[in-house]
């Protein structure tokens, strides 16, 4: 179903980050976010690779454990 | 692998045709069966967090269907509703102006959409039904009406050129013709794109009758439904199009496939505003919110999105989840058989680029909730 992976801030320039989630990395625009966002922060990504929600550190790693608990089952059927 | 999952969508292609389409996907379908066994007031939480694509669409029907399991109250259904018709018009905003333009060779709207996620994101905040429903705090009767004043102001001054009563009344084929907008133009550019239509049959609207006693008995029957769900044994499209396919503007638009789809989330898009005025006025409307109580203790319920319906249904044993399916979008129009596979049968292309921008602009038109990768095979 329609996961979408919190992804951490690990590098923040003008309008631009840098983010990773499970070890991957990619380059994400900031500029339809309404907030500034900060290093550790945790953003949602669209398909178009556009931050659009700034998720609190808890909520984010809520989805990220489920997520991981997703993966484990993925994992165990394989 | 990324871990939210991809479609592979592989071509096969003779030199002049498209002969074949396979879809592969490492989609988790069966990822809400991780919610069985929790309290269900933990899952129905639980659920807009690891569903977050439509997250709102998706603790939507999630809450629903815990409702109807139960056989309680379900008090916030107008604050629902303005949810997911708020998060249909911000996704719609999202592929008409970000993911679209650039692959016709129109700039997007980034700067404009920036602004407008600037003046509103806060009206459609994020908040848990729990916590709305103990402080009523999050968005409140004026919010929605002033999400539909700016949407209805973007929406005719960056997208349509005009206000939308007057689009409404104008041809279409001259605004097209026109150009004067970058979504005309996109538009435009995509009817002079293969056409991409195919015989499935639009997914009928599933009011709570058709989802007790047709998708649930489906979903009960076996997981396979959420991978490849079919509609009276067939597989079947949603989306924007297949709710609007009876509106005037789409029933005399002769391009039949990938435009048809887009102009259909324009569509969607321009009434967005008055649909959400007249859920605040407390007039009559079909919710896009609904469910119904299948059994006691078993409930379903559906919630529209962008990319089309959504189903959560839930088997309570007392208070704990016994047994939760769902069926997305996604897996309705990425069918084995379904809208993409037989979009894409028999496209006319005259080389490998040919075939990667139909079967592009033909997945792009559908929306899946994930990423893709055209592979194309030589026959």
């Amino acid at each position: 179903m329609c996961l979408a992976i919190p992804s951490k801030v690990i590098e923040v320039r003008a309008g631009m980050a840098s983010v990773e989630c499970f070890g991957a990395r990619r380059e994400v625009s900031l500029l339809l976010l309404g907030e500034d966002v900060a290093l550790g922060d945790y953003v949602l990504v669209q398909a178009g690779g556009y931050a659009y929600a700034r998720l609190d550190q808890a909520r984010a790693l809520d989805a990220l454990a489920l997520i991981a608990e997703v993966n484990a089952q993925l994992d165990a059927v394989d | 692998m990324s871990i939210e999952g991809k479609l592979v969508l592989e071509v096969e292609w003779n030199g002049k045709r498209v002969t074949g389409t396979c879809i592969r996907s490492t989609r988790p379908a069966h990822a809400s069966m991780i919610l069985e066994g929790r309290l269900a007031r933990e899952a129905r939480a639980l659920v807009p967090r690891l569903y977050s694509v439509c997250g709102k669409a998706q603790a939507a029907a999630a809450s629903l269907a815990c409702d109807f399991a139960a056989g309680a109250e379900s008090p916030a259904a107008a604050w629902r509703e303005c949810r997911v018709i708020g998060e249909c018009a911000q996704e719609y905003l999202w592929r008409l102006l970000l993911d679209l333009p650039p692959l016709l060779g129109e700039a997007g709207q980034l700067q404009e959409l920036a602004g407008l996620h600037r003046r509103t994101g806060h009206l459609n905040a994020d908040i848990a039904e729990e916590q709305y429903l103990r402080t009523r705090h999050g968005a409140q009767l004026n919010d929605w009406l002033r999400l539909a004043d700016e949407v209805e102001r973007f929406v005719a001054g960056c997208m349509l050129g005009m206000p939308a009563d007057e689009w409404a009344r104008c041809s279409l084929d001259e605004w097209l013709i026109e150009g004067a907008t970058g979504t005309a133009r996109t538009i435009a550019r995509l009817i002079s794109e293969p056409m991409c239509a195919s015989e499935v049959a639009p997914l009928p609207w599933l009011a709570a009758e058709e989802l007790k006693a047709g998708i649930a008995p489906a979903l009960a029957a076996g997981d396979e439904f959420m991978r490849t769900p079919t509609w009276c044994g067939r597989p079947a499209e949603t989306g924007a199009w297949a709710r609007q396919r009876a509106h005037p503007r789409l029933c005399g638009f002769s391009h039949r496939g990938i435009a048809a789809r887009v102009l259909a989330r324009l569509i969607e898009l321009v009434n967005i505003p008055a649909r959400l005025r007249a859920l605040v006025a407390g007039e009559a409307y079909s919710p896009w919110v609904r469910g119904a109580q299948v059994a006691p203790g078993v409930g379903i319920a559906a919630a529209e999105t962008a990319r089309g319906t959504l189903v959560h249904c839930v088997a309570l044993d007392g208070a704990r989840i016994a047994r939760w399916r769902s069926v997305a979008p996604t897996e309705w129009n990425f069918h084995p058989a379904g809208a993409f596979v037989r979009g894409l049968a028999g496209t006319e292309a005259h080389s490998e680029a040919g075939v990667r921008r139909a079967a592009t602009l033909l997945a792009h038109a559908l929306d899946p909730c994930v990423g893709f990768d055209v592979v194309v095979h030589h026959a």
